[in-house]
């Protein structure tokens, strides 16, 4: 037991440092923490000083806790108001909450966001849930009964207007904007938009329809299939074998869907233009002349509150259709994990697929039947056939250590954990926190979320 | 959140700032500093070991406010681990069913019902409690409505493409809606144009319902709407949902074969003049439908005027409105909603169901709303259900007592969880 304690140790002091590109996406997350906490710091400073029986005495400029103290001080200063409601055990003071924000949403560059092909992807004919597919086409159909929608809160959008036109021309060019006359759009209906970090050189684009979605019928049936890294830890692995892993993350998927015109009108976006500031573009139309439109996103966007189950619902009767995807091997939510030796996830563009092979043997043979190839090649061609385009660059095959949905697997070691380098990253948010000794709500909340993602892929401490 | 061991390690974090706001910096607790460090330390721990070898051993616990317990049977390894791969994953719905019933079963060791074969609805329950297809003048939503039913907009030609039952994408949306059991009571008017008997030329008979020559366009037409309105039928009876159908009297859609083989099924049908509705024309109406309380509605012309309806035709001139007006019972208003302008056509104002019919239909359809609203209650969402091999093994187990102890303790928050971390 404890040689195997030592072992885990030892194991995570090699593997789980490395560059911050390592992170991946959780990069824009924990500058954020980071700096929240340097917020923090200094805005505790002067109180802890006060608190701290060991500190009193000692040079400010000593202790390092302080060092940045007299900048960060004033410099926060301005930043931190009195608290109003400061409770029993409130400081009376608080932190303004731009510093941390909840939902990652950042001002939106257009230069930062990249389109790269036109939608292609027709997708009606995977819908096999008719009210879905009718709601897909015309929104219309999975509106909710009038009495029943949520008073409207308006969405923003996070940039300047030039910027949503430089924006709206890319989408022009990979004809995925759709010009309305703005009588016809309902002002406090429109669509906010901005941006979340993917990586050092692209944002993702989200569209922010939260007063379209409110007074939208909620599907979630293929949304419960859901596969997530942490359902591993239920795979048994014997002695005799070792787990091979296959993946494929399709480019861009949700902005390959055709849309319809209604399904396109549902993404209007908040600012009026001139329609003649169109003229020339693709989507112009001489109807429109001399009247004022908004731009529609036409395409599925990232934020539709149906998106995810269109998403879902189409990628697995795809595969389904091309002989991948079979029950009896499809980890899901709520479901019996299967047995046998193959398994198979699926969420949203991920498909990944986990093959049993004898242990030992070299990644790329071919020796024995390899289950994991088959269902990655066929689902290849039918991603080619319908106009959807799988990563090369994220594409994963005879690999025994790589992250899964969430989950980093080790198919020799048969170990199955939270990727390391964020856990180390956590752990060094975290101290400094406890260093800190003060926090607020969201902040906490935040890290104590983040430990709880790490729980969930660890079901046993053996 | 289910078996994660390091969740055990947090409590005092999850009562930090209480009483803060959510931008107000509070002093953390020495208990939740802890905690945090702890996560920390046990940070290269967080994983799952796949290799694990499964005990050769079950355990069974329970605890309740009066006691707890765990008990242990000796069990095969491979069982073990088929027991894991079932064992339930989060999100699914459990309750402690106090049913006599269910006590009976649990006595007994067994089930004697079988699960609902009916497919049911996961988590939206009824929406909308009606909604009209051919939708109209819309009176009979309306009346739903001002009884305070929730009504779908509905659909209608008129409305263009939302609401052609003819195109796939809406008539994708009526079966989802159906099929999802989100609207409680439908009713459909099926366009019956070329089933009237007195179309000229006549394309179809009593005897020939579905046409003389069905690839003719206006045949073809009129038969998809009867065959859609059949099709919504069967699925209402299939999802058990309020349904109901309307023709005019002389229209043939009825015969057709699909609703002989509804008509079998054991819906009701009622024919009944609009005269006894307060309208000065007879026009006969009827309907097929599987709300019984509709056979109130049955009935024969009674208004007095037998031999002298207001006939039907042309447009309303000075003369004829006056009568029209003078006619209807109790005002022109309540029957339907306005006056007729002059030169309007008589047929088009009289298109669309007498008020005060609406009226009854929809208070017959709330009191079978009432009448049938405990049947609904529980079938929102499936049950957590065991495979019932699992009871079988566990009573065929050799179990011993591991340890049990009664808190005789007075109950409350702080020695509730005291006595939980004791048998832990």
């Amino acid at each position: 037991m404890i040689a195997d304690l030592e072992s885990m140790i030892r194991l995570f002091y090699r593997l789980s440092p490395g560059p911050s590109s390592g992170l991946d996406r959780a990069v824009g997350k924990c500058t954020n923490l980071h700096e929240a906490l340097e917020h923090l710091s200094g805005a505790t400073a002067a109180l802890r000083h006060e608190l701290d029986s060991y500190s009193r005495g000692r040079s400010i400029r000593r202790n390092s806790d302080y060092e940045q103290a007299g900048t960060a001080l004033e410099a926060s200063s301005k930043a931190v108001a009195s608290g109003s409601s400061g409770g029993q055990s409130g400081t009376g003071l608080s932190l303004p909450s731009k510093v941390l924000q909840s939902n990652m949403a950042v001002q939106l560059d257009a230069d930062r966001i990249v389109f790269n092909h036109p939608p292609a992807f027709h997708s009606e004919k995977f819908l096999t849930d008719p009210l879905l597919k009718a709601g897909f086409q015309d929104p219309v159909h999975l509106q909710l009964p009038n009495d029943d929608w949520p008073k409207v809160k308006p969405a923003h959008v996070l940039c300047s207007k030039e910027e949503l036109l430089k924006l709206f021309k890319k989408w022009d060019d990979v004809h995925s904007l759709r010009l309305l006359d703005s009588s016809l759009s309902e002002q406090k209906y429109r669509c906010g938009i901005f941006a979340v970090y993917k990586n050092p050189e692209k944002d993702r684009q989200i569209l922010n329809p939260i007063p379209e979605n409110g007074r939208s019928l909620k599907m979630n049936e293929s949304t419960l299939s859901l596969s997530h890294g942490s359902l591993l830890c239920g795979i048994y692995l014997e002695d005799d074998k070792d787990l091979v892993i296959g993946a494929d993350d399709l480019e861009d998927f949700y902005h390959c869907f055709v849309v319809t015109p209604a399904h396109a009108h549902r993404n209007h976006i908040h600012g009026v233009f001139p329609a003649e500031v169109f003229r020339g573009w693709s989507c112009w139309t001489d109807d429109l002349e001399g009247k004022q439109v908004v731009g529609c996103f036409s395409t599925l966007a990232m934020g539709t509150g149906f998106a995810v189950e269109v998403a879902q619902h189409t990628h697995s009767t795809l595969l389904k259709r091309a002989g991948c995807l079979k029950t009896e091997q499809w980890i899901q939510y709520r479901k019996e994990l299967p047995r046998g030796d193959t398994f198979q996830l699926l969420c949203i563009d991920d498909y990944g697929v986990l093959h049993k092979v004898p242990r030992g043997m070299p990644a790329g043979s071919h020796k024995f039947p390899r289950e994991d190839h088959r269902l990655l090649n066929n689902a290849n061609s039918a991603y080619e056939k319908v106009g959807l385009r799988s990563s090369k660059k994220k594409a994963v095959r005879n690999s025994f250590h790589s992250v899964i949905l969430g989950g980093e697997l080790d198919g020799r070691r048969g170990l199955v954990n939270a990727p390391r380098i964020r856990v180390l990253m956590l752990c060094k948010l975290t101290l400094r926190l406890v260093g800190i000794g003060y926090s607020t709500k969201p902040l906490l909340e935040m890290l104590v979320g983040s430990w709880v993602f790490c729980a969930y892929v660890s079901e046993t401490l053996t | 959140m289910f078996r994660r061991p390091l969740l055990s390690l947090l409590s005092d974090v999850f009562h930090e700032g209480e009483q803060c706001g959510r931008k107000d910096i509070f002093q953390l607790s020495t208990g939740c500093k802890q905690e945090l460090l702890m996560l920390c330390i046990f940070a290269p721990f967080a994983y799952s070991n796949l290799r694990a070898e499964p005990l050769d051993k079950i355990f069974c616990s329970d605890a309740s406010l009066a006691g707890s317990g765990v008990c242990v049977a000796e069990i095969n390894k491979k069982v073990c681990l088929e027991l894991c791969r079932v064992a339930e994953q989060r999100g699914t719905y459990t309750r402690i069913d106090n049913s006599a019933l269910r006590a009976f079963q649990a006595l007994h060791g067994d089930d004697i019902v079988g699960p609902c074969h009916i497919p049911q609805s996961l988590s939206d329950g009824f929406v909308w409690d009606f909604c009209e297809i051919f939708r109209g003048t819309g009176r009979l939503s309306a009346a739903h409505q001002s009884r305070g039913c929730r009504v779908h907009l509905g659909f209608d030609i008129a409305d263009g493409a939302r609401g052609d039952v003819l195109l796939p994408s809406t008539f994708s949306a009526i079966i989802g809606l159906l099929c999802r059991r989100v609207v409680r009571a439908w009713h459909v008017a099926p366009v019956c144009t070329t089933f009237g008997t007195l179309k000229r030329p006549q394309v179809r008979s009593k005897l020939e319902p579905f046409g003389f020559d069905p690839s003719e366009p206006a045949t073809y037409k009129g038969n998809q709407f009867a065959m859609r309105g059949g099709f919504i039928l069967y699925l209402c009876l299939y999802y058990n949902l309020v349904v109901s159908i309307e023709q005019p009297g002389s229209s043939i859609m009825f015969r057709l074969d699909i609703y002989k083989r509804l008509l079998a099924r054991g819906l009701v049908s009622i024919k009944f003049p609009f005269c006894s509705w307060g309208t000065p024309f007879e026009k006969m109406s009827w309907w097929l439908g599987n709300n019984p309380l509709f056979a109130k509605l049955s009935g024969q012309c009674q208004c007095g005027f037998k031999r002298d309806h207001f006939r039907v035709r042309g447009v309303f001139d000075e003369s004829r409105r006056t009568k029209f007006i003078a006619l209807c019972r109790p005002s022109v208003e309540a029957v339907f909603g306005r006056a007729p302008r002059l030169n309007e056509h008589v047929a088009k104002f009289a298109t669309g169901y007498p008020i005060p019919l609406c009226d009854k239909v929809a208070d017959l359809n709330c009191i079978h709303f009432q009448n049938h609203d405990s049947e609904n209650d529980d079938i929102a969402r499936p049950f957590s259900s065991p495979a019932r091999w699992i009871g079988q093994l566990g009573r065929s187990l050799r179990w011993k007592n591991c340890c049990n102890m009664n808190f005789t303790v007075q109950i409350t928050s702080t020695s509730t969880r005291i006595c939980h971390i004791a048998v832990c």
